[in-house]
This record gives structure tokens, sequence and C-alpha cells, in this order.
């Protein structure tokens, strides 16, 4: 199963179910309804809740999901060499995604998994976006893939987010 | 000089980032420093234009997956619109003080690039950047004074700094961590969280729940 996080509105997710899903593809599509909350750094989806957000709306369940995909797509505006404020605050809140002990990996310590699956992870930026931080947003994703223990896809970037889909470059 | 010191945790006390920028205010007597914190998703428009009048902003946070926590990301973009809306003149000094809850200081080297990046959209001159592991720590040895024991190399490069900040220089990215050894970070670390699932009536094998 695809999980796809994008910071488009409504008609962008209708757009990324037309053009880049197949014919009965299910997939979970993560867009920006303007209700997200902040991650506060309380560590409560470690220590009180583990594996799930104490913040109550719609995105507190980013760890399940993403333990339960097999690939995970990125649409994101590039903003100083990260994802732009939505996709990250998706990102912040997926915290639980991963367990609080630590673990050794390319010789850094990082956080071990708390789900088996290994996560395919594709990225597609778009927007006004400079040399300098297009590396900043290549060693963020590679960073990320690290992190999650997922595997590297692509790393692309587009002019608009609509070349994004029109371009099909995720199939 | 005018000095602004921004703490973007969105913890509200006692976050890693405030003992970071209270060590870091030590090596800066009679300057005039002002504290701002950032944990909101945006800032006032107040905020905003005391800070265009600032010499030296110095932004301290939290590595959040990786790079800049997104409530911190949102205030900077909205800084990056005021400038451009109100043509107001730059060329403030920036400089950055990013801690982890991992080990190693130069994770932090992606979200330090990151405000690198944002100071090119917005006329100020980066500064510094200060990549700092074991943020987890700095809470159990915020009595030990600058310099001494596992806060030497950080004290030392928060000295460097603040130098730099005073002569208005730049300087090159650090990464670093406490003296402190790897292995017990992690151990007292992952008994931290032990302790704290516990308090709040989770079995530690309820610690490995999946959904």
């Amino acid at each position: 199963m695809k999980l796809i996080i994008h910071d488009g509105d409504k008609e962008f997710e209708k757009s990324i179910r037309d053009k880049l899903l197949g014919v009965g593809e299910e997939a979970d599509i993560i867009t920006d309804d303007g209700t997200i909350k902040n991650c506060i750094g309380c560590f409560g989806c470690w220590v009180k809740t583990p594996g799930r957000c104490v913040l109550q709306d719609s995105y507190n369940e980013m760890g399940k999901l993403m333990g339960n995909s097999s690939e995970l797509i990125i649409i994101s505006s590039g903003i100083y060499g990260t994802y732009s404020p939505f996709v990250r605050n998706v990102l912040d809140r997926s915290l639980s995604y991963i367990h609080p002990y630590f673990t050794k990996r390319e010789n850094e310590i990082h956080h071990k998994v708390r789900y088996q699956n290994r996560l395919l992870i594709n990225v597609f930026f778009y927007g006004d976006i400079n040399e300098e931080e297009k590396k900043t947003a290549e060693r963020t994703v590679r960073a990320n893939v690290l992190n999650f223990n997922s595997i590297l896809g692509k790393i692309e970037f587009f002019n608009t987010k609509e070349e994004v889909v029109n371009e099909n470059s995720i199939n | 000089m005018k000095i602004a010191l921004i703490n973007g945790s969105p913890k509200a006390q006692n976050s890693a980032s405030e003992l970071l920028l209270d060590m870091l205010k030590e090596y800066l007597p009679g300057e005039e420093v002002k504290e701002y914190v950032s944990n909101k998703v945006e800032l006032s428009e107040k905020t905003i234009m005391e800070l265009l009048q600032e010499e030296v902003l110095v932004f301290a946070f939290p590595l959040y997956i990786d790079s800049i926590p997104s409530h911190l990301l949102r205030c900077l973009e909205q800084v990056e619109r005021t400038i451009k809306e109100t043509q107001k003149e730059t060329g403030q000094m920036v400089y950055t003080i990013v801690n982890n809850g991992f080990f190693d200081g130069k994770q932090n080297v992606p979200a330090i690039e990151c405000i690198k990046n944002w100071c090119s959209r917005c006329g100020f001159s980066f500064g510094q950047g200060i990549g700092i592991g074991g943020g987890g720590m700095i809470g159990e040895i915020k009595s030990i004074p600058n310099g001494y024991g596992p806060k030497r190399n950080v004290s030392r490069a928060l000295k460097n700094l603040s130098e730099n900040m005073q002569n208005k220089k730049s300087g090159t990215v650090m990464t670093l961590e406490f003296n402190y050894p790897a292995f017990l970070y992690k151990l007292q670390a992952e008994y931290g969280w032990r302790f704290m699932a516990r308090k709040n009536g989770v079995k530690i094998r309820e610690l490995n729940k999946k959904w």
C-alpha cells in the first residue's frame, strides 16, 4: 500500500488519485485540512500511548500508517532545503513510527525500528528551489531514509506540483 | 551590541535549546541581549519588526526528523514574507545552535544548512552553525558550570560562537557532542524512557507496540 503526503489542496488530492494511482489502487493520502496540530516534543507517542501520537486530530496515526505501508511518496514545495511546513508537520507527527531505543546504523546512533517494513521513499519537490537548497534537500531526504531505516527511491525537482503528477514520475 | 536569542523549541520551559542559550549568555556579558520564544506557528508583527531592529540573531532549536520543527519553519517563512512585503533592509548576522537527541552532532548539518539557505533568501548574513548531539542530557547537567566536565566541548564551541557574534564574524560549522561516553548516554536514555513509561502506567513490553 502507498502512503502519499502532499501539501496541495483537496483538488490536488483528486489529481493524485486520478493520475498517479492505477484503477482500483488504494492509497492513504495525507492532505492539509487546516487542522493539523504541531508536535510539542512531549514524547507521549513513545511513553504514554506507544506508537500513537497523543494529540487529538486527524493526523495522530502517522506511525501506524507508515508502519503498514510499503512505499512513501512525498510531494512538497521545497523550502530552504527542506519540505513545506505542512509536510514537515506531518513528518514531525510521525515520530511514533520509530522506537525510542537506540541502535547503530552507518556508524551513527539512530532509533530502532518499531515496524519491520522497509519503506521505499520517493520525494518530489517543486517550486522555486535554488542549487544550494537542492543540495540541502537531498541531504535532508537521505537523513530521513537513514533514520526511518528505509530505502531511497527518487529525489526529483519540478517547477510546479502539477508537473509532478502530469509527468507521472511516480509510476 | 543588540542581540536577539530566539528559542525555537516547542517546549515552554526547560528545553535543551533554552539551556544552551543560557550557557551562551554567560559569554555575552555587557551585551544588550533580548530573549524571544518561538513556540507557536506565528510571530506577531511587532516581534518580527523588533527582530529586524537587532544586529545579531541567534536561533536555537531541536532537530525534528532531521530538520527544523514545523512551527519554527512557518515563522521563518513569515519573516521572509514580511521582509519582502515591507522591503525592509536587512544584513543582520544570523547564528544557529541545533541540538538533537541522538548522540552524533553531525546529524544537525541539514538543519543548519536550511538556516543558511533561509538567510540567503532574507538578505541576512549567515554567521555560524553549531550542531550538538546528546541534547537529551543537558537538563541533567545544568548545574555543572560552563567549561567543566561533560560541558567542556560544548562550552568551548559556544565561547567561539560568542566571540564570532561579538565581532560579527563568520565561523565554520561545528558539530560536536558532550564529553560523555556514547554507550552510557544510550543506557541512560533507554532507562529514562522505561522510567517515564512506568510513571505513565505503561508496561515496558508495550513500548514495542505496533498498530
